[in-house]
């Protein structure tokens, strides 16, 4: 990601991070969608994390605009980043589906 | 006991915080939306904030993975108030996409009309509310008169004043015809003169100058880095427009220019909006007059009901910036996933930073007068300076041990 940032000399920005919840493959799918300004082209950046322990490094520290990203992917599938530091449960689901334990986006979960 | 011997004997150090914890929301006259910020304030400066969200969660991307394709058109325009019609254009188009479907051509400039009159009134609005925060209510009074118009225009396009409906797989779902025309083109053309004068008005006036100018400016660099979007961006002088980057629909064809100011400020912000509303005002124009010939209106009966495996990514120039949609397809009747992400996500998330520095009036939330209830001044922290502890105590503690 920051060899991505510096060779289009910062002037990208990152649209968003979707996390798919893919039962088959029994992993949580996340798709970083970095914009190029200067380009006018949206490029994806595809990684995926096995559900039984899902971890992911943060990008925080490269891009402070994943913030809302890691913030909502945490709170709804229930994806560790490592190293965010203002991560927390609640920030969008109400607190009593939180304090249950449930991750709303995930496949299994009854809401 | 002097003061130096009295530091020398000093068993314990006292550190009273001098920030005070505002907080604004979730229901406040000043913000239109249920969002919680949490100013924390040095005297007038600001010197920390924090957006906490989750008011309004209805939780539409489940839903829209629990229902078809065609139920998901409609859920997707009721995400928005506002900003409908784009939110429609950006699922249809995902889905079009993934199921290869194509518009007609004159089913695209309708599209591009309904969403141009919608920044219209869109930026209006968000003009009208900012007059009113800066406490110049008339003028709010006005542009929200003179917004009716655009809001009779949506009307005789598409039905409704405020949720279009007008998108449908591969088509629109409502003609115009030389009535609707000529009515649409009337109400645009007393729009115009009021644009402008608003527009100059936001340029000139000392009032809305002194309370907006060097407020809460950004630079580039800090909006790219932060993911802002839309005329945030374009206001710090980055020229990214999706309308321009991606020339969907009609964008293509009809002409326009992208809208960039180099200040950075609230005012650039402000008046990027006008500019975009003026142009915005001419698409419309252009489009009215040079409407290609053909079939728009698609026959629902026709569609299919099921659709193939595959996966779309859309973006749109939403009013507040670019919106997107990632639609999976696994097959079948309904969607796999449909994420969201729409411009106000990031750009109040993710703005915490740009409040930092500025004095507590020019968060423009806090504008209108509000009665902050301070609830950080309870507490103070208690050093231990022998055995290097530290604890926190409420301020009454205290009181009663007399120190």
């Amino acid at each position: 990601m920051e060899v991505l940032k510096n060779s289009f000399s910062g002037n990208v920005y990152l649209a968003t991070i979707a996390g798919v919840d893919r039962v088959k493959e029994n992993v949580f799918e996340l798709n970083y969608f970095v914009h190029i300004v200067s380009l006018g082209k949206t490029i994806v950046i595809r990684t995926s994390t096995p559900k039984t322990s899902p971890r992911v490094d943060t990008i925080i520290d490269i891009m402070p605009g994943a913030f809302s990203a890691e913030a909502e992917i945490y709170d709804l599938f229930g994806v560790e980043f490592v190293g965010n530091r203002y991560l927390r449960r609640g920030f969008f689901v109400p607190l009593d589906v939180a304090s249950q334990g449930t991750h709303p986006l995930r496949k299994d979960a009854q809401v | 006991m002097d003061t130096e011997s009295a530091v020398k004997d000093a068993t314990t150090l006292l550190k009273i915080p001098i920030s005070l914890e505002i907080p604004i929301g979730p229901q406040h006259p000043a913000i239109h939306e249920p969002v919680m910020l949490k100013i924390y304030a040095d005297g007038e400066e600001v010197v920390h904030a924090e957006i906490n969200t989750g008011y309004n969660h209805r939780g539409i991307e489940k839903l829209m993975e629990k229902n078809s394709y065609y139920k998901g058109k409609f859920i997707a325009s009721r995400v928005c108030g506002i900003c409908n019609t784009v939110h429609e254009n950006c699922y249809t188009r995902a889905v079009e996409h993934i199921a290869g479907l194509e518009p007609s051509q004159r089913a695209k400039y309708i599209r591009v009309l309904a969403m141009e009159l919608e920044r219209v009134h869109s930026h209006m609005l968000i003009n009208a509310i900012m007059a009113e925060v800066i406490g110049f209510d008339t003028l709010f009074m006005y542009i929200m008169r003179d917004r009716e118009l655009v809001m009779k225009a949506k009307e005789v396009l598409a039905g409704n004043r405020v949720l279009a409906e007008i998108h449908m797989f591969s088509g629109v779902r409502r003609d115009i015809d030389g009535l609707k025309r000529e009515k649409i083109l009337g109400l645009l053309k007393r729009l115009e003169p009021r644009l402008r004068y608003y527009r100059k008005l936001f340029e000139e006036d000392s009032t809305i100058h002194s309370r907006l100018a060097e407020v809460g400016k950004l630079k580039p660099i800090d909006v790219l880095n932060h993911s802002l979007v839309g005329p945030v961006l374009r206001a710090s002088g980055v020229k990214s427009d999706v309308r321009a980057e991606d020339k969907h629909d009609a964008y293509g064809e009809v002409p326009w220019s992208i809208v960039t100011r180099p200040e950075g400020d609230s005012l650039a912000r402000m008046l990027v909006r006008w500019d975009e509303a003026l142009e915005s005002l001419e698409m419309c124009k252009y489009i009215l007059e040079h409407l290609p010939e053909g079939p728009a209106v698609v026959d629902e009966k026709k569609l299919p009901r099921t659709f193939p495996p595959g996966e779309a990514y859309a973006r749109v120039e939403a009013p507040r910036g670019e919106l997107v949609y990632y639609v999976i397809s696994t097959g079948g009747t309904n969607p796999y996933r449909v994420k969201i992400r729409t411009p106000s996500a990031v750009n109040v998330i993710n703005s915490a930073f740009s409040y930092v520095g500025h004095s507590v009036a020019d968060v423009p939330v806090i504008l209108v007068s509000y009665d902050p209830c301070i609830s950080c001044m309870e507490r103070v922290t208690v050093i231990d300076l022998k055995g290097g502890g530290e604890k926190r105590v409420p301020l009454n503690y205290l009181a009663r041990r007399r120190c």
